[in-house]
């Protein structure tokens, strides 16, 4: 099963709950020529609507042979209340019903949902047979198989990032925890920063807040005023809008990019300047492409872009109620944390990645580099 | 509550309507401490291209600014203060506002899709949640009709900022 330091997957607990069952009455089949009869019949008066996921009929393997089981209806498609106690009870109200093969009447669990992962498949076909088509994504997840080695080896350096943002955090006299965003597929990180609640004159910059604006900000937007923070970065929006234009301007990117970002590689906390943004800026809009189109492009970049859609963020504690639901407003993919929180919302205290009624969902890693997590966070209090 | 108590909310109307004219989703927000208007916001997702710009998170920033210029202790002044919005607060907000340990929530009409009073989930009233902060009074449906009128003219106009339009309250 899971190995260590494999990112656990905070799952739906449909998923991991174990299966419940339900009573319904059955009886053995004691000539099997009727089966065929009795299960067309049987089906016409007593559709299982309810249980469509379970199998009629049960066959198992007994020392004088094979028996056979056939449900016969749920006790709620009867009109009387009682429990029935022999099997004419059940077709008092059916006389023309031929009872011919039909042993004694007998009560079975069966499982009341359709098994979701193959352990609820094997555990429910202790009961009865059911129908099961496996969700490959998801017994991968189940199985910790989901992330192959050099997958796993990029998270932790993702959240290997994230700790020392948060260490950095704490060197500033500010709340140990580090978030940083990443494109999975360009595999550039997007923003890192630490927590600022504690620092700042306001309690809700938590970490990942603050990184959500670092994001906007660096699709332009952007609401705080935090871009003079100590360690913090976010990726130049003018790179990402030089980079997207096709042909023309596609050179000037490749000269412009490399110099930008071998800038912030070499501490990996510099911080773009907003004087060279624009600069960037300004020398974008002195080249041949007429101003209409140019803008027309940034248009498009920011909303191909828009938000944290199809983004990562790692963050090295849970995050709250607040920071997860502004998590599924910014439209974020996945999200890997290392440490757990009581009042946390991805897991412990409610899972806002799966809640039912909101529109989008996410999927949700835990214990990446759990221990480092823990240890911040323990040096801080 | 009076009828008098209520006047703050007429007022979110006009800022959402206003925010409707920006081409934002139409919500505004007022934070109301002893009869005084210590923080004002009206939803800005799409000019700060940031999702999280709800009206209500502008006004507690404003309201916070107010403590810091005039010195005041920000726990003591929110124990104390009151909410007006003519839309249910969404999951991130309520969150905000019980770490914030605001007194009471007075709002128009429900937020189906991301209420977090009772909607969607209950943040603002939830026991086990909010950092020991106290429970959230809640006030729902002052003006209902009006702010489901001002929403359905959203929905109808669309978002001219916004060439993929998503509502995203
Ligand atoms: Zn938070
Ligand atoms: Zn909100």
């Amino acid at each position: 099963m899971q190995g260590k330091n494999i990112p656990v997957p905070v799952l739906n607990d449909v998923f991991t709950k174990p299966i419940s069952l339900v009573t319904v009455y059955s009886a053995e089949i004691t000539d099997k020529k009727e089966t065929s009869r009795l299960i067309k019949q049987l089906g016409e008066l007593f559709p299982l609507t309810s249980l469509s996921h379970v199998k009629r009929v049960k066959s198992s393997e007994k020392i004088e042979g094979k028996q056979l089981q056939i449900i016969l209806c749920t006790p709620d498609q009867l009109e009387n209340d009682a429990p029935c106690t022999n099997i004419d009870e059940i077709f008092c109200t059916l006389p023309d019903f031929n009872k011919s093969g039909l042993g004694k009447l007998t009560c079975s669990k069966v499982p009341e949902y359709q098994p979701k992962t193959r352990a609820q498949f094997i555990e429910a076909q202790k009961y009865w047979p059911t129908a099961f088509h496996e969700d490959k994504e998801l017994s991968r997840l189940l199985d910790g198989t989901f992330f192959s080695k050099t997958e796993v080896e990029r998270i932790n350096s993702y959240m290997n990032t994230a700790l020392s943002i948060a260490r950095r955090g704490g060197k500033e006299g500010a709340l140990s925890i580090g978030a940083v965003i990443v494109n999975p597929d360009s595999r550039d990180i997007i923003a890192s920063c630490y927590d600022i609640r504690q620092v700042s004159s306001n309690p809700l910059r938590h970490a990942v807040m603050v990184c959500i604006d670092l994001v906007a900000r660096s699709q332009g937007g952007g609401a705080w005023n935090i871009h003079n923070t100590p360690g913090f970065y976010w990726k130049s929006p003018t790179c990402e809008a030089l980079i997207k234009p096709d042909s023309s301007s596609r050179e000037t990117a490749h000269h412009e990019c490399p110099e930008a970002e071998s800038s912030t590689n070499e501490t990996g906390n510099t911080r773009h300047s907003p004087q060279k943004s624009t600069a960037l800026v300004d020398d974008a809009d002195q080249s041949n492409e007429p101003k209409n189109l140019k803008r027309k492009h940034n248009d498009e970049v920011q909303t191909s872009s828009y938000l944290c859609t199809g983004l990562e963020l790692y963050v090295t504690q849970e995050p709250c109620v607040m920071c997860s639901m502004a998590l599924v407003h910014s439209r974020i993919q996945r999200v890997f944390y290392g440490s757990p929180h009581p009042d946390g919302a991805l897991g412990s205290r409610y899972n806002i990645h799966y809640q039912p009624g909101l529109n989008h969902h996410f999927q949700v890693f835990k214990g990446v580099l759990e221990e480092e997590c823990k240890q911040l966070v323990t040096g801080v209090t | 509550m009076g009828p008098k108590a209520l006047y703050p909310l007429g007022w979110t109307f006009r800022m959402a309507t206003t925010a409707l004219q920006q081409g934002e989703v139409p919500v505004g927000c007022l934070l109301v401490h002893k009869g005084e208007i210590i923080g004002r916001g009206k939803n800005g997702v799409n000019c700060s291209k940031n999702a999280t710009r709800h009206a209500e998170m502008l006004a507690i920033e404003e309201a916070l600014d107010w403590c810091k210029n005039d010195n005041l202790d920000k726990d003591a002044v929110f124990s104390e203060t009151d909410l007006y919005v003519n839309v249910e607060p969404c999951v991130m907000c309520a969150g905000a506002l019980r770490l914030l340990g605001i007194r009471r929530v007075v709002y128009g009409c429900q937020n189906e899709r991301f209420g977090g009073c009772g909607s969607i989930l209950n943040v603002a009233s939830d026991q086990r949640s909010g950092d020991g902060q106290p429970i959230i009074q809640c006030v729902p449906g002052v003006f209902a009709d009006t702010s489901v009128q001002l929403l359905k003219e959203f929905y109808k106009g669309q978002n001219p900022n916004a060439p993929n339009p998503k509502i995203k309250r």
